[in-house]
């Protein structure tokens, strides 16, 4: 059984905060053994100030002196299923500076804060090149799609 | 020449890349937006489009929530088609101010 973190994170705005600290403490925790620092690089409030709670993303960093970002979205529980995606995507944070980012789209669950944490390592700590990374992220994503089924055979026993 | 108002709207996947992009002096409409998020649609395949109903209607949705204005740095969504590895909607305002009212 899949256990979803801040579930009703989209309609609460303390829960929605919460979880974004939770975020920055998880990649502070991470990062920072590795003496990284790192600031977010896009825009996460409205024009009024407010924040933007839609999960997309819901945390957002680029640590300093590299072209190299993540971006985290968030989306609300649906199913019991692990619900993780990733992918690499070339863009442009202005006319004259293009960036990289690692982007995960998942349903927070102790299991895809493992396989984030284990993506964002390999592309933030290790700097794995894009060819390498986007083979690990297709392996990680068949033995998250293999587990699950496992899982389900194990369950219908 | 530099314009201030930049941004695109994509369809990407494993076998999908299409796109539609804005670079003008004044910030584009909602309406332009959302004309620009139809053409798109009707250049992929019929087959990717419905895939991507969910995506496409999340992506309106975040259209029609506009003005929206880029302040420290870029406004990225990314609306994925659940159950898949990476089938989804983008959309990047990468400056200025994007779907006004008018």
């Amino acid at each position: 059984m899949v256990n979803h973190l801040y579930k009703n994170f989209l309609s609460d705005e303390k829960v929605y905060k919460q979880n974004i600290e939770f975020w920055k403490s998880m990649i502070f925790t991470l990062l920072s053994v590795e003496k990284l620092t790192f600031g977010e690089y896009l825009t996460s409030n409205k024009p009024d100030g407010t924040l933007y709670m839609d999960g997309n993303p819901i945390f957002n960093f680029k640590p300093d002196n590299t072209e190299r970002a993540v971006r985290i979205i968030q989306e609300a529980p649906e199913s019991e299923n692990i619900e993780f995606s990733a992918w690499i995507n070339s863009t442009g944070l202005s006319e004259d500076s293009k960036i990289e980012e690692l982007v995960i789209s998942l349903e927070l669950s102790n299991e895809t804060l493992l396989l984030s944490i284990e993506l964002i390592n390999a592309w933030i700590v290790t700097k794995l090149p894009r060819p390498s990374m986007e083979k690990y992220i297709d392996k990680l994503y068949t033995i998250k799609e293999n587990l699950f089924a496992f899982e389900n055979q194990l369950n219908k026993l | 020449m530099y314009m201030k108002h930049r941004g695109r709207i994509q369809a990407q996947g494993e076998n999908l890349e299409a796109s539609e992009a804005w670079a003008q002096n004044e910030p584009i409409s909602k309406n332009d937006g959302l004309l620009l998020l139809q053409n798109l649609k009707n250049k992929i395949p019929l087959k990717e489009s419905q895939i991507r109903e969910n995506a496409f209607n999340k992506a309106i949705e975040f259209i029609k929530q506009g003005p929206h204005e880029v302040i420290i740095g870029p406004i990225f969504r990314s609306y994925k088609v659940k159950g898949t590895k990476q089938e989804r909607v983008d959309i990047e305002i990468q400056s200025g101010i994007a779907f006004t009212n008018s």
